[in-house]
């Protein structure tokens, strides 16, 4: 077991009572092994501005005729401004290292809500061991630390129909665990550049010209704690949609409200902009990890100073759970799911700066992250578009859900995405020729296959259950944290003064009698475009 | 992926780099092989083989289209200073060459009519001269040779011909002002200043003319590099004119180097170019950008296996041109070595000498300046504003005052 994973911080206490929660229902836990991978390369998001990008996207916006923007929008421009990193660097983070075997879990807890008319919650929490503590009876070392990767929780409502009561169920997040990365921490290298990350990148440089000095140090970069990154950050496209509606509408709501009539009369100073950009960051993924009242309880079981506890022992699991050992399944590979686990020589390794490389990364992060918006955990499936006519054609294998309800509108959304959304922007439209071939199980490992132009498929492995350690809102340079915060800032920036508003959605009838502080175009220009409406009083 | 590469390799050859097979930059000198490094480490060719290998983070890859134009990129920034640097070299072997012709009576024997018609501008020219000329052209070239002879600047949202560009490249003669005040040599006479202004306005016969040698381009996608090839055109053309008017007398001595140029031939395909260069992932986020390379590592470091500590060498090397005999050498100076100069960036040979590149010219002596062509979006110089309509460059609801490329992202602007 390496000493160095940072378990230490978190004093166990024994002889205590049981931290038992009747809210917190652990329903159970399944565990299993997992191969040998290739070492997963961090490959971080990177921006490419110049005038044709910003041009096009500015078009595009323009023929937008509503307020909110899809991904399916920006799909064919999201590429050419923002995609990941060809340079990557390889990920370290994971206890003893990408060839140990160890095993992944499980965790379904219900959350039980004592709350009237309202419907429990159920969470799945997944994650791995660090490394493989299970005989080949069942049993389990106690000190195995587990550490959580990702969670999903969502509702269950079941509601009346004509044909009888019906299940539904509504996602309510679904996120990755990004490491602590404060001074103190072993992470302390890592930078995250989330949607939120880059707003507060932008605010803080505005505070910065106001100070006339570069000393001011941003505490938000930094955190004690584990703190969460939704799925939809991991898909380039969603990413980018985050950013221009949470900033295009956020800050023009803030603008136009009617507390900020004395600073557009004052002239809108840099103070203003950040107070602006605030309202544009994402509280809900700003949240605390301990909002969880799963995550809560882990660390009230440790009895530690922090709020929010990732990583646990079985130990600590059976205080909150005492009758841990009926529900714990323990997956014993038979000989056939051990000739089909992956080793390190059956794939090709990840350090490559080609083009397969970029898009298996691509499909693989923006496909996952769809699949957790839909309730689907496993996906096999083929497309190509070397067809008669040159569309892409796609075949569904096979799909494996955690819920149980019909999944084909899901499976028609998943392939719609995947044609619209993710592939235009790698084939450049569907001018390139593909072949694919996916097997991607959210909760443990992901197999692409993909070929370009005719040629040999190439087979990348790519281990899902830990991609907390190789996200693309992670980044171990902090020079690219600045470059991406200055780059998007300059385009958001630019975007959203010289968009046209021609929006067909309905916007407050000016009446020349009345407006004050709202002109067409951009309001927040009012001292200079205020002298070309007269007012009359 | 071929057109990409190939325009990698012609803008390297502008350069007077080479490429070997394996896609390794470097540059041949006296069968002494340079390699061109960034951040310490070789440069390699963007090639689909050489994006696969395992080794692939020991090298930089250079792939910088399509122009990241929110932040200056570092490798677009090393191109230009080596193209600078060869125009620079290229302008100071001419200016020997003719002292070397004036002052060789065997030469003059065969002298052509458009020759002699070129150097009747040169006058007074006498020995004396043909010694300190080359010395001092040398010194200024040892000082710095980027902000020698002709100094080429790359500027965001500037105007050409008052009209707004997003890059212009700016280019000034920083030699004419030293020619002006007389502060380049000690030992050089007013006579000599005069000849050596002669000489440069031969050789560049609008380097009063303002605002000739520059361009402005709009291109969307690679501004820099299309602003800066076209002025390179313009003065590659005039250097390369003086090149082939000398052709037998300098290929008598062996020296015939004129500037490459079959990277202007891709200046008309930059749109396809750009095109194909979005299959290629852009390389130009590698962390080693990030990381300045430490001073005492010249960016151009010699072959490992005979390095030279370049920046600790003597500035005044012997290097003179001139012969005891009063007959200037240019195949002595062409053995200057390159390893003796400690220039601005980059190690480049003075006398330009590449033996794998010899192409004939394709400039001709009676050679014209482009005309405008005016459904050529491209042309940046000559934008007819109704098919520039047609093209869209008009269209977009941006204030020309602030165009995108005006400056990066700095906060908000202050006229807010």
């Amino acid at each position: 077991m390496d000493n160095d994973f940072p378990l230490d911080v978190y004093n166990t206490q024994s002889n205590r009572l049981p931290a038992m929660m009747p809210n917190v229902v652990i329903e159970s836990l399944i565990l299993m092994p997992t191969g040998q991978f290739q070492t997963p390369y961090i490959r971080n998001y990177t921006t490419t501005i110049n005038e044709g990008t910003v041009y096009n996207l500015l078009d595009k916006l323009n023929s937008n005729p509503y307020d909110e923007i899809t991904p399916k929008f920006v799909a064919n421009h999201a590429n050419d401004i923002i995609t990941v990193n060809p340079v990557g660097t390889p990920s370290n983070i994971i206890p003893n290292g990408w060839s140990e075997n160890r095993l992944r879990f499980i965790l379904v807890v219900r959350i039980k809500n004592n709350r009237l008319s309202t419907n429990d919650q159920i969470a799945y929490f997944q994650g791995y061991t660090d490394y493989l503590g299970a005989t080949n009876t069942g049993a389990l070392d106690p000190n195995m630390i587990f550490s959580i990767n990702s969670y999903m929780v969502f509702e269950e409502i079941v509601i009346p129909t004509p044909t009888g009561m019906a299940k539904q169920y509504r996602l309510h997040e679904s996120s990755n665990v990004l490491l602590p990365n404060s001074h103190n921490s072993p992470y302390s290298s890592l930078k995250y550049i989330r949607p939120n990350d880059i707003f507060q990148g932008m605010q803080t440089s505005h505070l910065t010209s106001i100070e006339n000095t570069i000393n001011i140090f941003d505490y938000r970069q930094e955190s004690n704690e584990s703190i969460k990154s939704f799925k939809s950050n991991n898909n380039n496209n969603e990413y980018l949609t985050k950013l221009l509606n949470r900033y295009i509408n956020g800050v023009n709501a803030y603008k136009q409200s009617p507390k900020n009539y004395e600073a557009n009369r004052r002239g809108i100073d840099d103070n203003d902009y950040a107070m602006a950009i605030q309202t544009a960051l994402d509280d809900q993924e700003a949240m605390p990890l301990s909002t969880n009242p799963f995550i809560r309880q882990l660390a009230t079981a440790y009895g530690t100073s922090y709020r929010s506890v990732t990583n646990f022992s079985l130990k600590i699991l059976k205080e909150i759970c005492p009758y841990l050992d009926n529900i714990t399944r323990y997956i014993q590979p038979t000989t056939n799911m051990l000739r089909s686990m992956p080793n390190t020589a059956d794939s090709q390794y990840w350090s490559a700066r080609d083009r397969e490389t970029v898009a298996a990364t691509i499909i693989n992060n923006s496909l996952s992250a769809i699949m957790f918006d839909l309730f689907i955990t496993k996906i096999k499936l083929s497309s190509t578009n070397m067809t008669v006519n040159g569309k892409p054609a796609t075949m569904i294998i096979d799909v494996k859900s955690i819920v149980e309800f019909d999944l084909t509108p899901n499976i028609k959304t998943i392939i719609f995405r995947l044609e619209n959304e993710i592939l235009p922007s790698i084939t450049f439209n569907n001018q390139d020729s593909y072949k694919l071939d996916i097997e991607i199980d959210i909760f443990g490992h992901s197999v692409i296959n993909i070929a370009f132009g005719g040629q040999e498929f190439i087979r990348y492995v790519n281990p899902s259950f830990a991609d907390s350690t190789f996200l693309p809102v992670i980044t171990t340079n902090p020079e690219t944290r600045n470059n991406i915060v200055r780059d998007l800032g300059f385009l958001l920036e630019n975007v959203s003064e010289n968009m046209v508003n021609n929006n067909l959605s309905v916007k407050p009838v000016v009446n020349p009698s009345m407006a004050v502080n709202v002109t067409p175009n951009d309001p927040f220009k009012s001292p200079d475009s205020l002298k070309d409406i007269k007012i009359k009083l | 992926m071929s057109k990409v590469i190939d325009f990698y390799k012609n803008l390297l050859k502008l350069a007077n780099f080479t490429t070997d097979d394996e896609g390794l930059v470097f540059n041949e000198y006296d069968n002494e092989i340079t390699y061109l490094t960034i951040g310490n480490k070789k440069v390699l060719l963007p090639t689909q083989e050489n994006l696969r290998r395992r080794d692939i983070d020991d090298f930089t890859v250079l792939h910088f289209l399509p122009e990241n134009t929110a932040r200056m990129s570092p490798d677009i920034d090393r191109i230009k200073s080596l193209i600078n640097d060869r125009i620079n070299t290229a302008s100071i072997f001419l200016i020997n060459a003719i002292c070397g012709f004036l002052a060789d009576n065997n030469a003059q024997k065969d002298i052509t009519v458009e020759q002699a018609e070129f150097l009747s501008q040169i006058k007074n020219f006498d020995k004396t001269a043909a010694k300190n000329i080359p010395s001092a052209v040398m010194k200024l070239a040892h000082e710095n040779l980027s902000n020698s002879i002709v100094n080429i600047f790359i500027k965001r949202g500037g105007t050409y011909k008052e009209e707004r560009y997003f890059r212009v490249a700016n280019v000034t003669f920083p030699i004419l002002n030293k020619l002006d005040s007389k502060d380049i040599n000690k030992s050089m006479r007013d006579k000599d200043y005069e000849i050596l202004k002669n000489i440069i306005e031969s050789i560049f016969p609008n380097c009063r003319v303002k605002e000739y040698y520059n361009r402005g381009s709009r291109d969307m996608n690679a501004p820099t590099i299309h602003a800066l090839l076209q002025s390179v055109y313009v003065l590659a053309s005039e250097i390369n004119d003086v090149f082939y008017m000398f052709k037998d007398y300098l290929e008598s001595i062996g020296l015939y180097q004129p500037i490459d140029t079959d990277v202007f031939d891709d200046l008309n395909n930059l749109p396809l170019i750009i095109e194909e260069s979005k299959r290629i992932p852009s390389q130009s986020d590698d962390p080693v950008y990030a990381t300045p390379a430490p001073s005492n590592t010249v960016s151009v470091t010699t072959n490992p296996y005979a390095p030279q500590p370049v920046s600790q060498m003597p500035a005044q090397a012997p290097i003179s041109p001139v012969n005891d005999d009063d007959t200037v050498s240019l195949t002595k100076l062409s053995m200057v070595n390159p390893g003796l100069v400690p220039f601005s960036n980059n190690v480049i040979n003075p006398a330009m000498i590449n033996p794998r590149n010899n192409p004939t010219p394709r400039f001709m002596q009676n050679y014209q300046p482009p005309m405008p062509v005016f459904n050529n979006p491209y042309n940046a110089g000559f934008v007819n504003p109704n098919t520039a309509q047609m093209y869209g460059q008009f269209q977009n609801p941006v204030n020309p005052n602030q165009g995108y490329g005006a400056s990066p992202y700095t906060g908000p602007r202050s006229n807010l």
